[in-house]
């Protein structure tokens, strides 16, 4: 079994490299249907890069997992007919409204549930493939033993994110604009000092983890997950580029971490124990 | 005509039941030993749901359970009996969010009607339509959608919509929230949220001061827009709140709502509403989504409520205007105290004398819990709350 690369271009240039590189599949977001993205993409970024994709045999993933506001049911709604005339391989929906518009409108494009904080068993994932979900991204706070507890309880697809800084809060609230601050900042926290990215987008603010999560790939053939998700949330576009470039050439080394100066762990994934 | 809107009460324990109850709730939420998100709110046995049920059923109320944690690998082992002895009781309905545990609730207790937890996040009417398919009865709406939004679900999908109207407030989308795990190692979404988002942070470059805790939710002023909206239940947040706490946001809702339905167009606001509510109140207070964007202003002030909670009437030995209570703050002799009960007016009382169980006077009530008789110029009923004059 070949475990699929699921990466997350910042724009239509980076995905080219990308797939040169030998990503499996291009994660993409469009700007008021995608809850954070490195890269937001037009209608027709999102057709060229579909294209170049399907010729390199790899496939494109659109991230529509907003949770969506009146508004956000008809801009769905049209967008999809889109997706669907260009042929996207995959969507990842969160927000039962998206699956429900999805269910009602007979769209053949195949989704993941990307459940975030709240994807946490194989119960869930039974319920959502019964809804029509193919596969699920499951939550990051879960350990090894749990992902491989949730992986043998149900028939579902699994991802799991692999690499890139985890989210761990949003909010709808425009908190850096409240501020009076600019859209990427970083806060620090009192006790322990320990200093988290913040980003602001259309859908609110996003606090990210402290550390990049960097999961060892071999972990996952062992567990039988097929596919990982390496993020570029709150990542600086050429690291990301340089730091994936060399995961998906089986190249990289443990003097690119050190020089890149980030904080890397294994997250709730490296634990033992689940936190109660 | 406008439909009278549920009213719906926090209880964190028999006690508090018992007075939101009698306070004017017309339906409290629980949490059982299991599933809850509150772990550590005094959460109730089968026989304590039994009683609940039982003291509800004689006041014309009804009985929610709170099981809306979000279940990791083994949670679940044990819940369709969880969901089972729920329906055999008759608890009135679930309050539940994680899909998994809905599932397991609805083949196992299929008479036990299911609330979508506010967990679920649900914002828009679409979701609405999902979950009615689903055969949920009523769902508890994010808090992040404005009134005009709640108005237009409405309209598209005919199921019950519950939201907030008072309380503590989530900064995230509630569920959408880790932070206590990564920096406390308790689950937010298993019961032991630290609130992490109400700590100290900076804005590292500028270093200054950033706020992520929220305000708290008051929409006391609002009630007519919210009942002329249609909302089916309007829900007060705090499990872990006092009795008095408890005691006082009921008994004020219940006020205002039953006087709008009472005097439709010729209802006026009174302010002193708003004041005695805000007596009790620890942080400023916010209208969160409801009418737009939160602003800096909503975010978390810290306020000193204005009146103390002095103690609660715990029974009477007969005598005229003498009364048993449980002191929680100190107060004494000659003191002018406030004085509240189940019914709607208030008064302002002279403490006369303070008498210890064992028959000897005091000056000074000062020792909380340990009970004393107290001598007011008023007879006060059981329940009733004494505190500061503010």
């Amino acid at each position: 079994m070949e475990v699929r690369y699921s990466v997350t271009p910042f724009d239509e240039k980076q995905a080219q490299r990308l797939l040169e590189a030998g990503a499996s599949d291009l994660v993409l977001g469009i700007e008021r249907l995608t809850l954070r993205s490195p890269g937001y993409f037009s209608r027709e970024e999102m057709r060229n890069i579909t294209a170049q994709a399907h010729g390199a045999e790899a496939t494109v993933t659109v991230r529509c997992n907003a949770l969506l506001d009146e508004g956000g049911v008809g801009l769905f709604r049209k967008e999809l007919s889109f997706l669907e005339e260009i042929g996207v391989d995959r969507l990842l929906l969160l927000d039962v409204g998206a699956i429900h518009i999805w269910r009602t409108s007979g769209c053949r494009i195949p989704f993941y549930v990307d459940g975030e904080t709240v994807l946490t068993s194989a119960e869930q994932c039974r319920f959502f493939t019964r809804i029509g979900a193919q596969g699920a991204i499951l939550s990051r706070e879960l350990t090894e033993k749990e992902i491989s507890r949730i992986k043998e309880g149900c028939d579902a697809n699994i991802m799991v994110q692999a690499f890139g800084h985890t989210c761990l809060h949003h909010s709808k609230r425009k908190l850096l604009t409240i501020h009076g601050t600019k859209s990427k900042e970083r806060i620090r926290e009192a006790k322990t000092g320990k200093s988290y990215p913040v980003e602001e987008n259309a859908m609110g603010t996003h606090v990210y983890s402290a550390e990049v999560l960097l999961l060892d790939d071999r972990r996952f053939e062992e567990l039988g997950i097929e596919e990982l998700l390496l993020d570029g949330n709150a990542m600086d576009r050429e690291e990301y580029e340089y730091l994936i470039c060399k995961i998906l050439r089986h190249e990289l080394l443990a003097e690119d971490l050190r020089t890149s100066g980030m904080d890397f762990g294994t997250g709730f994934f490296g634990r033992e124990e689940t936190v109660r | 005509m406008n439909m009278k809107p549920e009213l719906l009460a926090p209880a964190g324990d028999l006690d508090r039941l018992k007075v939101a109850i009698t306070y004017g709730a017309d339906a409290v939420f629980i949490g059982g030993q299991q599933y809850g998100l509150r772990s550590r709110a005094g959460n109730f046995t089968r026989s304590e749901m039994e009683e609940a049920v039982s003291f509800a059923a004689m006041h014309g109320a009804k009985v929610y359970v709170a099981a809306n944690m979000i279940a990791h690998p083994g949670d679940a082992e044990g819940a369709a009996d969880f969901f089972r002895m729920l329906e055999e009781i008759g608890i009135s309905a679930a309050i539940i969010s994680d899909p998994g545990l809905i599932e397991i609730a609805r083949e196992s207790a299929p008479d036990l009607p299911i609330h979508l937890s506010t967990q679920a996040s649900t914002t828009n009417s679409e979701a609405l339509a999902f979950w009615k398919e689903e055969g949920i009865e009523r769902v508890v709406l994010a808090r992040e959608v404005s009134l005009q939004e709640i108005k237009q679900m409405k309209d598209k999908v005919d199921i019950e919509l519950e939201t907030f109207i008072q309380g503590a407030m989530c900064m995230s989308y509630s569920g959408r929230c880790t932070l206590s795990n990564h920096m406390a190692e308790r689950d937010a979404n298993r019961g032991g949220c630290a609130q992490s988002c109400r700590w100290d942070y900076t804005l590292e470059e500028q270093n200054r001061k950033f706020v992520m805790g929220a305000a708290d939710m008051m929409m006391l002023r609002h009630i007519p827009e919210l009942i002329e909206s249609g909302i089916d239940s309007f829900k007060i947040e705090g499990r872990m709140k006092s009795a008095y706490y408890v005691a006082t946001v009921v008994r004020i809702y219940r006020q205002v709502i039953d006087r709008f339905l009472e005097e439709g167009e010729r209802f006026r606001f009174d302010p002193a509403w708003e004041a005695e509510l805000r007596d009790a109140m620890t942080r400023e207070t916010s209208t969160g989504f409801y009418f737009g964007e939160p602003a800096i202003a909503d975010l978390q002030r810290k306020r000193r409520a204005r009146k103390t909670f002095l103690g609660r009437v715990v029974g009477t030995d007969g005598t005229a205007g003498r009364v048993r209570v449980e002191p929680r703050n100190a107060f004494s002799v000659g003191d002018e105290v406030h004085c509240f009960g189940p019914a709607m007016e208030s008064v302002v009382l002279c403490v006369r004398s303070i008498t210890t169980l064992e028959g000897e006077r005091i000056e000074r009530a000062a020792t909380p819990m340990r009970h004393v008789y107290v001598e007011l110029d008023h007879p006060l009923g059981e329940d009733w709350f004494l505190t500061s004059k503010g």
